[in-house]
């Protein structure tokens, strides 16, 4: 946690002397930078200029672009870099090396790329249908780095884990990256070698399905319950794809007898996997199995044995409503249906050596939600999404807002579509044209994927 | 008293389409321009060029923009015509919403295509929609197109030359059915996307309802020599 603060003030510092610089000189910096040498700073700070940015504007448009340079520069104001305003140099979007492990702030705005297996295993499910749509014409996948998922990451580098397991939100406006931000994280952890337990999207286990009602069973263990069968089956694949290599190698054994019925029993000490596959292949007692594998993996958490990370995306979801009615014809809430609350309890106190990350998102407060006609709408702030009841129950939390780009990143956005040739019209080459789409966007990064068609 | 009432205050329009028009009518309504007036610039450069001394723009009066008019950079006056022909009861920008979606459906394609291809074949693919809109339009034109003639009672279909007008709404109005034509589940703006590529392509239903046109008019050449 030191470390990182000490590197984001000096980081801040840096970037506070090159606007005060570039307000104090005016037009004449512009031309030091010309040059890519920026000689009105001290000599400490010149190596550490990186190569001018933006594509693919031809060599015909330099001279009108340069009377804009000057305009810009008054109307900004001091908190953009010089070095942002330039044209005609290759632009610099992309990380140098793409292991998500190894970023630091200077990365930060920057795209990496995911290689296929690692696409498919941990960052395809829970995003937006316009990503995919992006990633198959693309023809690859890429995350931007951003700074709210380096703070996480840096925590949980840092973290005491002898306590019980501390909880860090991610929360903001609609589209502007949550979701994205934890498949970062838990891209991160899983090559760390962390068990993860990630549920990608809550909204399917909430929402209306056209298909037809939900498949769901009353439960065996408990009474006044519910299973979900189809979803929890689903979940435990989903499981298996993340955590299959890691579990062989762990040799976690079970340390309790579990009676599914009459004939059915896993006795003590057989191993994990095989309780899993137990539960892919009976999809009655496929929610009971969720429970307790976790059982088991707490219990070799808190033997040091292995560190876990719990991610959910959209936590408010688990105080919401579901679309089942039970045989009173009441809707049944979400805290009634066993499969979620297994997820419930993990956000306990009685286990250590783990940590729970998770979104708040307004996307599934709006779901079946008469209030709101437009998800955008919706408030976004932690205590109006948790109610009082999630609040509560949450309440020593770390709260990270993720905000809509900045200038940097919106542009370096931009960037990335023209090189894969997704931003196609002459004019929107130009600086002039992207600034016409960030205004549209309002640098909002679903905003500027979903725009970015027109042009 | 009310049967009185009605017919002074019937509208202009209902007056003038009857057999025998009232002679007290004179038509007023037209343009609320005269011929004095200028047509407004639209685009930047236009607008932002200075004026010279003796241009005629400071010595006459200039026209009112259109509401939706803009200088954005995806503006481009073929898709307007192409929203306009799709807009049902005034909605515009639902109109608006399934050009541009149909659009991206071209440019989704074509990327795909071009980073999938090698570097020879790279150079050969168009990749903005709007061009391949504008050539798919181009392909659609029908250069002859019928109209009907009565002669001693009988009615005959005469071939003639369209104009160029002409031309562009009916290559508009046939790729917009074109579009209409599918199955219940597939989406208007993915099906408009297929045929704006299919016409591109030289195929697909609007080149088919072009050489329909001209079969028909090869058929009825004997009567061209009536207009």
């Amino acid at each position: 946690m030191k470390r990182s603060i000490i590197s984001y003030r000096s980081y801040c510092q840096l970037l506070r002397l090159w606007s005060s610089k570039s307000a104090r000189v005016g037009s004449s910096s512009v031309c030091c930078v010309k040059d890519n040498i920026v000689t009105s700073l001290p000599a400490c700070f010149q190596l550490t200029v990186p190569p001018g940015r933006s594509y693919c504007t031809s060599t015909e448009n330099v001279d009108e672009e340069e009377d804009v340079i000057e305009d810009d520069i008054d109307d900004v104001g001091p908190t953009i870099p010089v070095f942002q305003h330039r044209t005609n140099l290759p632009a610099k979007f992309r990380t140098q090396h793409d292991d998500p492990t190894k970023f630091s702030l200077e990365d930060v705005g920057l795209y990496y790329k995911v290689s296929p297996e690692d696409y498919k295993k941990y960052i395809q499910s829970g995003q937006w249908p316009g990503y995919k749509k992006q990633v198959k014409t693309f023809t690859e996948a890429t995350v931007m780095v951003r700074q709210p998922a380096l703070e996480v990451l840096d925590i949980i580098e840092n973290a005491n884990y002898d306590y019980p397991p501390l909880r860090l939100f991610f929360y903001g406006k609609v589209g502007t990256g949550k979701s994205m931000s934890l498949s970062h994280v838990v891209q991160h952890c899983g090559h760390q070698g962390m068990l993860t337990i990630h549920i990608p999207d809550f909204n399917e286990l909430i929402r209306h399905r056209t298909s037809g009602v939900r498949p769901h069973a009353p439960s065996e263990y408990t009474d006044g319950l519910i299973d979900y069968t189809d979803d929890a089956l689903n979940w435990l694949q989903y499981f298996k794809l993340q955590n299959e290599e890691l579990l062989k190698k762990l040799n976690i054994k079970t340390t309790k007898e579990y009676v599914w019925s009459a004939r059915d029993s896993t006795p003590v000490g057989s191993d994990i996997l095989d309780l899993l596959s137990f539960g892919l292949e009976r999809k009655k007692y496929s929610s009971d199995c969720i429970g307790a594998m976790f059982r088991e993996i707490k219990k070799a958490a808190n033997e040091k044995r292995v560190k876990v990370l719990v991610a959910i995306d959209g936590v408010n979801g688990l105080w919401k409503n579901t679309t089942i009615k039970d045989s009173e014809k009441k809707i049944i809430n979400a805290q009634k249906v066993s499969t979620i609350q297994h997820f419930h309890k993990l956000f306990e106190h009685n286990w250590s050596n783990g940590i729970c990350v998770g979104t708040l998102c307004p996307s599934v407060e709006a779901i079946n939600n008469t209030m709101y006609e437009n998800k955008m709408d919706v408030p976004y702030t932690p205590q109006y999404l948790l109610k009082k009841e999630g609040f509560d129950y949450m309440d020593p939390f770390v709260p990270i807002i993720v905000s809509e780009y900045n200038f940097k990143e919106a542009h370096n956005c931009i960037d990335y579509y023209i090189e894969r040739k997704w931003i196609q019209s002459p004019r929107s080459l130009t600086e002039s044209g992207k600034k016409e789409i960030m205004m549209l966007a309002n640098m909002n990064p679903l905003q500027l994927m979903t725009i970015s068609g027109r042009f | 008293m009310a049967a009185s009432m009605k017919n002074i205050f019937q509208p202009v329009s209902r007056l003038l389409l009857r057999k025998n028009p009232g002679l007290s009518v004179v038509c007023t309504r037209g343009s609320v321009y005269d011929q004095s007036y200028l047509e407004t610039s639209k685009t930047l450069e236009e607008i932002k060029r200075p004026l010279a001394e003796d241009d005629i723009r400071r010595f006459r009066k200039i026209k009112a923009a259109n509401t939706d008019d803009n200088t954005f950079a995806d503006s481009d006056v073929v898709v307007g015509k192409l929203i306009n022909m799709i807009t049902k009861c005034g909605r515009k920008e639902v109109a608006r919403d399934i050009v541009m979606k149909a659009l991206e459906y071209v440019k989704r394609v074509q990327v795909e295509k071009y980073h999938k291809a090698s570097d020879e074949e790279k150079t050969l693919i168009v990749l903005d929609p709007v061009k391949i809109l504008h050539q798919a339009i181009e392909n659609g034109k029908p250069l002859l197109i019928t109209c009907r003639v009565t002669m001693s009672g009988q009615k005959h279909l005469v071939p003639i030359a369209p104009s160029e007008r002409r031309q562009n709404f009916l290559s508009l109005k046939w790729l917009v059915s074109a579009g209409g034509d599918k199955p219940h589940r597939v989406r208007f703006h993915d099906k408009l996307g297929q045929e704006i590529l299919n016409a591109f392509n030289e195929e697909g239903g609007l080149i088919q309802r072009k050489q329909e046109m001209h079969k028909i008019c090869e058929a009825h050449k004997a009567y061209a020599h009536l207009k």
